[in-house]
């Protein structure tokens, strides 16, 4: 399970330059499915990244699905190096993510969200119009449901 | 063009979605825009704990 409270509570105690996608982002918009992960678009800049390593560092992230014993040092370096990281803590899973499919990275998306109260927590959280086109855009089969419950939305919020 | 460019996709639903929009449950939507994003979350929480435990249990099965 996703501690949400805690997540959040640490990105936002380090100042962490994120944004919310995916699942947990059609969640805040009022979708009904369950998803397992919080997917967050990072600031790629050297001093968010350092942020991030602070922020999540203490909570064990690992690569998620790597077998156990794996060396994998969460770190600055380690970051700048990859883009797209799918981890697991112990305040839950999490997806790191630098850029994603049909919406660039964070400051291509953050135009595009709608700041929103989570547990105390003021997060950006991808808007409903960019979040559909997104889906769209990944193209992904195992989408089209989820793709169809936000158009559902857009239209039951007219 | 660069890898970073952004696709121009519409966000008009194509026949496909179209097919699958029959199928949402409604209800649910109507219910969950009723809440406020701290309740939505929360309920997303009760519902992977539920999940994992309906994990455990069939695990249990499985290694009986």
């Amino acid at each position: 399970m996703i501690d949400f409270p805690a997540l959040l509570g640490v990105l936002q105690e380090h100042e962490v330059r994120f944004l919310i996608v995916g699942g947990a982002a059609a969640t805040a918009h009022g979708s009904a499915r369950l998803t397992q992960d919080l997917d967050v678009v990072y600031d790629r800049s050297r001093e968010n990244i350092e942020r991030l390593v602070r922020a999540l560092g203490p909570h064990e992230p690992y690569l998620r699905g790597a077998p156990p014993g794996l060396p994998f040092l969460f770190d600055a370096e380690t970051l700048r190096r990859g883009l797209n990281f799918t981890l697991t803590s112990k305040l839950g899973d999490v997806d790191l993510l630098g850029e994603i499919v049909g919406g660039g990275g964070y400051a291509e998306l953050a135009p595009h969200c709608v700041a929103m109260e989570i547990f105390g927590v003021r997060c950006l959280v991808l808007g409903l119009e960019k979040l559909i086109e997104v889906k769209r855009a990944a193209g992904r089969p195992k989408d089209l449901e989820a793709l169809a419950e936000l158009v559902a939305i857009r239209e039951e919020r007219r | 063009m660069s890898a970073r460019a952004v696709t121009a996709v519409s966000a008009e639903p194509d026949p496909v979605v179209r097919a699958y929009l029959a199928d949402v449950d409604r209800t649910l939507l109507v219910k969950n825009l009723s809440l406020t994003p701290d309740e939505r979350f929360r309920q997303l929480m009760a519902l992977q704990k539920m999940a994992a435990e309906l994990r455990r249990a069939g695990r249990e099965v499985r290694t009986r």
